[in-house]
């Protein structure tokens, strides 16, 4: 609608009735009335019809006015008013201009209840033929609108107070737009001028509080938000600019699977851009929320038709994330089942994606300073710095802008178990991230050397891992301190060939040896499922050979034996870390020709494990011997749902020899309790173990 | 000569044909009897009803399943049981005693208690392959969907390995759909008044 035609229009028609009014004045004082009918009065955009007019003089001598229109369509997409009335009761007629003194305007049943009634003032200046009003809600200061029109063009003015945005469904509807169920209530100030259809420029400023809601689905919603948002909009050639700026300080936002609370950490933002025809660019968004993360973006937004709005391109640069709150509400929901998910963290993030059609073409993040540890003490690492890049394996590789993924950290823990300080960097090559040069990584007092490493492209949904390294000894007496167990002597070394991680699977191709008192003990096929979530599943065989009886008995404070040691575990089978099934014989080899001594102590757990009581031999006069010899000792443990299937050298009587004795006095050891509840074999061991006190050295 | 080796051959392919068949069905009884006893144990129900129509695993189990002195009872009236149920009632029933399936129920009951609010509230239910699921994450206050949503997922990781866990213990992996089909059904028919669950066609209906 042009303002010229408009006002065009509203002049010829109060022209017309202040002729008319003039021709009557003179005839009937007092009473003077005059009523008409118009079929329909149009302009561009807009048509009322079925309007009459009724014009009167009042008992004080004022004119008043009164205009209906059954039926007024306004421009598209506003929808058609009803029943629509202005009445003027206090119409002045001057020279310069017309002036209605007091106004009210009822707009019909199709807005909102609280715009059914406004009142206010109008004037139209007979030269220029300018219109301009002022309306209120009236009782309230709910609503104030007023306006100018003239040659130059319009100037609006609105200023609502207190709306429930309930309320204004009508108001949405009336602009064909469906209105989410929101609650809250609103409070909203806009000055805009323009000309014809286009606006030239506009200032607002919207306060809410209370705003809550929720998708059908329940997966984005909103309570109790309280935010504030000014900013303006201004022409330039054919688009529009825009900046506005705002807080959100209260309430609560959860937009699956983030949740966060803004009373504790406020959000602001600001933005600015371009609106032009169906696209919108954002030259510039920033996002802060105080304590957590600090982003900026910019991006194209494009109308498509039926599909709404769709994310042309759009580059998102974190400036900083702040550590553990950025970790806490938007890190750990994603990773939540994994062995990230469920760490205290502190240190920053930085970052910058690309997205181009709603796809990742670049990704780039830097650490620094990191501090990662798992609550369920599985794994910790700290000062991780680094960065790590990616591109689409399409786009030429793993890594982005050449550069190659490195990691930098000065220690943690592996299950208890601690290594120190390295430099890995990673190149990428067809899709997969690979090592350029061996790494050597410190564990306890020895080390893991890595001598190759390949990780699957992980963004492009490929975990695998494939790992040769080789672990040069470590000390049995620090890793034994490290995990809490009895102190063992001797070193843990081996090669790790073939070491890969595939479908949540880590398995070892090769064996690794450890030089344990004085022997060797071989760990064959390990396979470890879940390592790092709950109820993880080992599977391993495990070979025992020539360990110094005398250091592991003393070791596991069980009263001296001396003599080689051989066995084994096979099939061994552990969930959640703890064993439920093997395999198992520890004997001293037939052909050993060590000198084979017992103590009375450990002759009296021996006893104890085989279902005899303890302190057997406390008795008689064997108690007057410190240590016996013996020709041979074996025992092995089937273990199966939770029972062990006890076994020694061979069967005598009704039960199983675990200890032959040899020469004089001579004591055999026979077992008799051939199935033995597993869970109190191990009370009855940590008992032994425990019987001298804990040993330090 | 000739017609007699004839008959022998039509004979022995007879024999053969009628000899080469063994269908071995899926024990439906003996699972759900499993599945309710795994259910009880997730659940933590009433004892006296959980262990309606089971049979006892053996001395460890019965050790497991109820207190000491009941248990001796118990084990007499079923001794004495064994006697009048037929045969083909009281065979063997589902391996549910390793320790995968111990744990895996263990590690149900502790998140049973974090989930049982949201069963009762229609916010999660359960569904027709063996599962949990959100139903309604508008019954739950936002500061908790997201935590509501890593217990379903946690609790299904734990569904899922329970049923593969039974069928590997019964050296029967290909059971599992069956073993999972019989849990679903069981988990609804046992579930309280109110609760939800998901028919196979997908619709949510109420206890």
């Amino acid at each position: 609608m042009s303002s010229l035609d408009c006002r065009g229009a509203i002049a010829r028609l109060l022209r017309l009735a202040g002729l008319l009014v003039l021709l009557h004045v003179g005839q009937a004082q007092g009473d003077a009335a005059l009523d008409f009918r118009i079929g329909a009065l149009d302009g561009p955009g807009w048509r009322a019809s079925g309007i009459s007019v009724s014009l009167h003089r009042d008992d004080g001598g004022r004119l008043a006015a009164t205009v209906r229109a059954a039926r007024l369509d306004l421009p598209s997409p506003l929808a058609p008013l009803h029943n629509v009335s202005a009445e003027c009761l206090d119409l002045a007629l001057g020279t310069l201009q017309i002036t209605c003194h007091s106004l009210r305007l009822a707009p019909g049943d199709d807005v909102p209840h609280r715009l059914r009634a406004l009142a206010g003032r109008a004037e139209l200046h007979r030269g220029s033929g300018a219109v301009s009003w002022q309306l209120r809600t009236p009782g309230s200061d709910a609503l104030s609108f007023g306006g100018r029109l003239d040659n130059a063009g319009w100037r609006l003015q609105l200023i609502a107070t207190g709306w429930a945005l309930a309320d204004l469904a009508p108001l949405a509807k009336a602009v064909g737009q469906e209105w989410p169920a929101v609650d809250g209530t609103i409070t909203l100030s806009v000055v805009a001028r323009g000309s014809g259809e286009q606006i030239e420029g506009a200032v607002f400023e919207l306060g809410a509080v209370g705003v809550g809601g929720a998708n059908e689905a329940g997966t984005t919603a909103a309570e109790g938000l309280a935010f504030q948002l000014r900013g303006s909009a201004w022409r330039t050639g054919d688009a529009l600019a825009f900046d506005a700026r705002g807080t959100v300080d209260a309430g609560e936002v959860y937009v699956e699977p983030v949740y966060t609370e803004l009373a504790a950490s406020p959000l602001r933002f600001n933005v600015r851009g371009t609106l032009q025809d169906a696209r919108v660019g954002v030259d510039r968004l920033v996002l802060v929320q105080e304590g957590s993360v600090h982003l900026d973006a910019r991006g194209l937004l494009e109308h498509a038709g039926e599909d709404g709005w769709r994310l042309a391109t759009s580059r998102l640069r974190l400036a900083e994330a702040a550590l553990p709150a950025a970790y806490n509400t938007f890190l750990q929901p994603f990773l939540a089942g994994t062995a990230l998910g469920n760490l205290e963290t502190s240190g920053l993030l930085r970052g910058e994606v690309e997205l181009v059609d709603g796809e990742v073409t670049e990704a780039w993040l830097e650490l620094v300073g990191v501090h990662l540890d798992d609550r369920e003490a599985r794994l910790a690492i700290y000062d991780l710095d680094g960065e790590l890049a990616w591109t689409p394996a399409r786009n030429g590789g793993v890594t982005a802008r050449g550069r190659p993924a490195e990691l930098r950290w000065s220690g943690g823990f592996i299950y208890g178990i601690p290594f120190g300080a390295a430099h890995v960097r990673m190149d990428a090559y067809a899709g997969r991230w690979s090592l350029p040069f061996p790494v050597s990584i410190p564990v306890l007092d020895g080390a893991l050397e890595i001598n190759e490493l390949e990780v699957g492209d992980f963004m492009a949904g490929d975990d695998s891992i494939q790992f040769d390294a080789r672990l040069l000894p470590v000390s049995m007496r620090e890793l034994s301190r490290a995990l809490d167990w009895p102190p063992l002597s001797g070193q843990l070394s081996g090669v790790l060939p073939r070491l890969s991680y595939e479908d949540g699977a880590m398995s070892i191709g090769g064996d690794l040896r450890a030089e344990l008192f004085r022997g060797t003990v071989a760990i064959r096929n390990l396979r470890i499922e879940r390592p790092f979530q709950p109820l993880a599943r080992l599977v391993a065989d495990v070979e025992l050979q020539g360990l110094e009886l005398a250091e592991l008995t003393e070791a596991f404070s069980f009263g001296l034996m001396t003599g080689r040691l051989d066995g084994y575990v096979r099939n061994l089978e552990m969930i959640d870390w703890a064993p439920v099934a093997f395999d198992a014989r520890f004997y001293t080899p037939p052909d050993s020709r060590a000198r084979q001594r017992i103590s009375q102590r450990a002759v009296d757990n021996i006893a104890s494990i085989g279902g005899g009581g303890a302190g057997a031999l406390s008795t008689g006069f064997l108690r007057f011997f410190e240590d016996f010899s013996y020709a041979g000792f074996a025992l092995g443990c089937r273990l199966e749902r939770d029972v062990c299937r006890m076994s020694g050298l061979g069967r005598q009587q009704d039960g199983y020899v675990i200890l032959r004795g040899s020469g004089l006095p001579r004591i055999d050891v026979i077992g008799y309790a051939s199935a033995v509840s597993w869970s109190a074999l191990v009370t009855q061991l940590a008992g032994i173990m425990a019987g001298e006190g804990p040993e330090i050295r | 000569m000739r017609r007699l080796s004839l008959k022998l051959l039509l004979a022995a392919s007879l024999f053969a044909a009628a000899c080469v068949t063994i269908n071995v069905y899926f024990p439906a009884a003996q699972a759900e009897r499993a599945a309710d006893r795994i259910i009880s144990d997730v659940w933590g129900t009433d004892p006296a009803k959980r262990d309606e129509g089971t049979v006892p695993q053996g001395r460890l189990d019965s050790q497991r399943w109820m207190p000491e002195a009941a248990g001796q009872v118990r084990l007499a009236a079923l001794s004495a049981l064994d006697f009048i149920v037929p045969p083909a009632e009281a065979q063997a029933d589902f391996d549910i005693e390793t320790p995968e399936i111990r744990a895996l129920t263990a590690s149900m009951n502790a998140r049973h208690r974090q989930l049982k609010p949201s069963y009762d509230s229609g916010a999660i239910g359960l569904t027709a392959d063996g599962l949990v699921d959100i139903r309604d994450r508008n019954l739950v206050p936002l500061a908790e969907r997201n935590a509501i949503r890593q217990l379903v997922d946690a609790e299904n990781r734990d569904r899922n390995a329970l049923y593969r866990a039974i069928a590997v213990a019964n050296d029967k992996p290909e059971w599992e759909a069956e073993i999972r089909k019989t849990f679903a059904q069981r988990w609804i028919s046992r579930a309280e008044k109110g609760w939800w669950y998901r028919t196979a066609a997908g619709n949510w209906e109420q206890k």
